[in-house]
């Protein structure tokens, strides 16, 4: 093919140092791929600009956000950081389980990937800073501790994820974890720390 | 007729040149590839660590061995295409030596951490005047070259040439805009959205003027010569010209995709690189099927081998460039490694080999061998090379693909299922030491090169003939030929103008009119430049403004300036894209008018750490400091280099002066800080360092370069979320 291309094809009289050109035509395809590619870029704009149906991404996010809190919390409605309820959850493995991927999100990197502490104070032995009762617990995570470096977390998360999370610390007490020595007070037991099923291998991890 | 010599010692001197720094560009590369992968090497040396290597690198890489590849290219065969000696051998050695100049102070800068922080754009303003003269030198002389020609066209390697040098100055000139604060030190005179919309046009079309263009017209001189045939179409080198030129300088808002650049900016980046694609593609065509018949040639050329891959490699990253460009595809691809596949693909695969296949092509002939030293080490070259690159190039993209993914992971009780940032990063570590084996094969095979060269160089004539060349200079007067007889039957006017057009016999007088033809060049890039850029600066509504957003404070400005000298953006974004599993994983997304203060921008273009946007009141103080200092005691697996100095080096709080004072020029509402940036400064250094000692942390760093960075890092991303000012402030509220 090559053999009969070479002398079908008509030789332009250019020349460049000693360089020649052929007059060959543009191939077709290029010129069809071309033009699609044009005829795609005015159907999108078009679309996606100037007609009804297209959408963009700040709606998509605020549905996507909204359904995944639909999947999420559905039918559990807006839950309240007191005590009750944070010990409630603070066995309910569905919750744990959940809570523990938004502390790996937002509190290993100072409390470390169990709890333990690294730059934060461990959360599995005796011993907190200011806290005394599950409540308190809420209250640290909704509101922080500024000074001493907690961050504030109730203006960035749902509160029923700060509600979870505060169980989910509740949970780690007790497994006495090495890591960040004891700081703080020791404090008394939770106080109605149920379904002792639930927890006995949390505290045989410990 | 008029006799003359061509000038071949230009172009030996930038071919070595070429090499030199291509292995020094390479050997950086391979540094910062082992330091991802084993952050220890670089053994905590400021000057050794990623953020101010990684510019280093990609500076080196660009301006440096491509620069200096092309320049050979431009000297050797300008000369030839247009029957004369250059311009002036004095303005070519004033290039020559001002070229290398500028890349040995760059050398010496960006490691220093002296950096604009605009990516490839990083050189601080005294070197980027020198870009500028040096260029306009060139200019100069090629520019006269063409008019001094005696051959009566410019052939399609020269119009590329030309879109080279037009376009480079336009871009480097605008995007490098900025107000000194002192001699190592500028700030943009552009922020927010419309400085990332600035530096993108100049980055991509980097790539298109820099790394497209010039290495075209070096294929469209060296494919022919070294297979000894003719170029496939002429037609289509016009057509392919045109439109790559007209097409190409839209599609820098590509790099913005889901960012807070307002969208129909990001559309038109998108459809125009969708448009790109075949502009592009008629470059490929025309080299490939330059080769029909001569494909018997390839397979013993070694030069044609190195074209061959190169054209191929050419090929596949000018699809995969509009492919990427689309924004769904965009949102999984950006901010991983796959742009980084896509890069070295091309910069590897179509630069660097056009590059290899020229200096083996040049060097018997510039040397006056005959032949290299051995051909057999050519060949090693070849297919070492091309391993390299395939090892290069598959890890990474196998790297991006599974970190862009991993992002994006919910698991099914609909949280994120990586939530930790660093799991992403630790999966890629198998591929980042194929990645780095890869790099260092590539540079091993380059360093064949070079010795082969230096042997050639070796076997050289005592002296180098210079044969003298005669050509009859143009006449004054010249008609152009007439075009082919009509083929319409009626004499219908938009038939014949159609006609007319198509036949390119318009084209063949505008081959003979250099300033016309580097007119129209200039017009094309300007067109879609201007459409972008002034409806960005000057539509209020693209940018809406935030009441609650304010100035950094001076200190934070000097934590800035921190956060750019040691090249922080090149493995954090500042950019929370309104995506699902970004606001999840970092909070709020990103508004434009969070950014009206941010001279420079710092969106970034990779997360090999996470995104920092969000990341002011995150962690206390104490996490920062530690975390600065060796983030392997937080975090085992981080791979983000110790940046202990920056604990124990003092910050110059008078200094900031000088900083608040240009802002203030730039229009940042400063009010009082400008009189006394220095003593506020050290005012907020007091109170961060007593909230340190409260948190526990050390008691001897109040006037340290880490405070004002972890005062920046606080403040990050908070203001939104603030209550807006009162309204006597600067009678900012509404």
């Amino acid at each position: 093919m090559s053999q009969r291309n070479k002398e079908l094809d008509p030789l332009l009289n250019h020349e460049y140092d000693g360089i020649r050109e052929y007059d060959n035509p543009t191939p077709g395809w290029w010129h069809m791929i071309f033009f699609g590619t044009i005829l795609f870029a005015i159907f999108y704009v078009v679309f996606w600009h100037f007609s009804p149906m297209g959408w963009n991404v700040y709606d998509k996010l605020a549905a996507d956000q909204s359904r995944a809190l639909e999947a999420t919390f559905g039918d559990m409605g807006e839950l309240t950081g007191d005590e009750q309820t944070i010990m409630r959850y603070a066995t309910d493995e569905k919750w744990l389980t959940a809570a523990a991927a938004w502390f790996a999100g937002k509190c290993i990197s100072c409390h470390g990937a169990n709890g333990e502490g690294v730059v934060g104070p461990n959360l599995t032995d005796d011993y907190f800073i200011n806290i005394k009762t599950p409540e308190d617990i809420y209250k640290m995570i909704s509101e922080g501790a500024v000074a001493k470096g907690m961050p504030a977390w109730g203006k960035q998360m749902h509160p029923n994820k700060v509600v979870l999370l505060a169980s989910y610390v509740a949970s780690l007490r007790g497994k006495n974890l090495p890591g960040k020595g004891q700081q703080g007070e020791m404090i008394d037991p939770w106080p109605v720390l149920q379904a002792p099923e639930d927890s006995v291998n949390d505290n045989g991890a410990g | 007729m008029e006799q003359f010599k061509y000038d071949d010692d230009i172009s030996r001197k930038f071919m070595a040149a070429t090499i030199l720094w291509g292995v020094v560009g390479m050997l950086v590369g391979v540094i910062i590839a082992f330091e991802l992968a084993f952050p220890k090497i670089s053994m905590d040396l400021p000057w050794l660590s990623f953020g101010r290597l990684r510019p280093l690198h990609t500076n080196a890489a660009i301006f440096a061995f491509a620069g200096n590849g092309f320049f050979t290219a431009i000297y050797y065969s300008t000369q030839r295409l247009c029957k004369t000696r250059m311009f002036s051998d004095k303005l070519s050695r004033v290039h020559f030596w001002g070229w290398q100049g500028i890349i040995v102070s760059a050398a010496l800068t960006l490691p220093l951490g002296i950096t604009q922080s605009k990516e490839y754009a990083e050189l601080e303003w005294p070197i980027d005047i020198a870009v500028v003269l040096i260029w306009v030198v060139f200019a100069v002389n090629f520019i006269g070259t063409l008019i001094k020609r005696r051959e009566r066209h410019m052939y399609v390697a020269l119009w590329f040439y030309i879109a080279t040098i037009v376009t480079i100055a336009i871009l480097y000139i605008f995007n490098n805009l900025s107000i000194p604060a002192s001699a190592t030190k500028s700030y943009s005179i552009y922020a927010g959205v419309q400085d990332a919309l600035m530096q993108w046009w100049y980055g991509h079309n980097a790539v298109a003027f820099f790394l497209t263009t010039p290495f075209l017209g070096m294929m469209y001189y060296f494919l022919p010569k070294a297979a000894g045939r003719p170029v496939y179409s002429y037609r289509l080198s016009i057509i392919h010209f045109w439109s790559l030129v007209f097409i190409y300088i839209w599609a820098g808002p590509h790099h913005l995709h889901y960012t807070a650049l307002p969208m129909w900016a990001s559309t038109l980046g998108m459809v125009f690189s969708v448009m790109l694609w075949m502009p592009s593609w008629g470059g490929m065509i025309n080299g490939l099927m330059t080769l029909r018949g001569a494909w018997h040639k390839v397979a013993a050329d070694p030069v044609l081998k190195f074209f061959v891959v190169a054209i191929t490699f050419y090929g596949m990253s000018t699809f995969e460039g509009p492919l990427l460009s689309i924004k769904t595809v965009n949102s999984l691809s950006h901010y991983t490694d796959w742009t980084i596949a896509h890069v070295h693909s091309g910069t590897l695969g179509w630069n660097a080999f056009m590059i290899f296949g020229m200096v083996y092509w040049l060097t018997p002939r510039l040397f006056q061998t005959g032949k290299m030293w051995s051909s057999k080490l050519t060949e090693i070259h070849f297919w070492a090379g091309t391993i390299g690159i395939l090892l290069y190039v598959i890890s990474i993209y196998a790297a991006g693909l599974t970190q862009g993914l991993m992002w994006r992971a919910f698991d099914q009780t609909g949280n994120l299922q990586y939530p930790d940032f660093v799991e992403t990063v630790s999966r890629l570590m198998p591929f980042y030491w194929v990645r780095a084996v890869g790099g260092t094969v590539f540079l091993v095979a380059t360093l064949l090169m070079a010795f082969n060269v230096i042997k050639t160089w070796m076997m050289r004539p005592k002296t180098y003939e210079e044969p003298v060349q005669s050509f009859p200079a143009l006449a004054k007067k010249y008609v152009d030929p007439k075009g082919p007889e009509s083929v319409l039957e009626t004499n219908v006017g938009f038939g014949r103008r159609l006609e007319a057009l198509t036949n390119v016999v318009w084209h063949r007088k505008w081959e003979r009119l250099p300033i016309k033809f580097t007119v129209w060049v200039t017009i094309a890039v300007l067109i879609g430049s201007l459409l972008e850029i002034i409806p960005t600066f000057l539509i209020k509504s693209n940018v809406p403004t935030i009441a609650s957003v304010q100035p950094y404070t001076p200190l934070e400005l000097a934590g800035r300036d921190i956060y750019i000298a040691e090249g922080c953006y090149n493995c954090h974004s500042q950019m929370v894209r309104p995506l699902f599993h970004e606001t999840e994983r970092y909070g709020e997304y990103s508004k434009p008018g969070e950014f009206v203060y941010d001279y420079p921008f710092q969106w970034g273009s990779r997360r090999i750490g996470p995104d920092l946007h969000r990341v002011g009141g995150k962690y206390s103080h104490d996490w920062q400091v530690r975390h600065m200092e060796n983030p392997r005691v937080i975090n085992l697996k981080s791979v983000m280099p110790a940046y202990p100095w920056l604990l124990d080096q003092d910050l110059d709080f008078e200094g900031i002066a000088s900083r608040v004072r240009v802002m203030a020029l730039l229009g940042v509402p400063y009010g009082d800080a400008v009189s006394n940036a220095p003593d506020m400064a050290r005012e907020q250094a007091r109170q961060i360092s007593e909230e340190l000692i409260a948190q526990g942390g050390y008691t001897d760093l109040e006037g340290k370069k880490i405070i004002a960075l972890v005062a920046y890092l606080q403040r990050l991303g908070t203001d939104i979320s603030k209550p807006a000012p009162a309204a006597d402030e600067n009678g900012g509220a509404p």
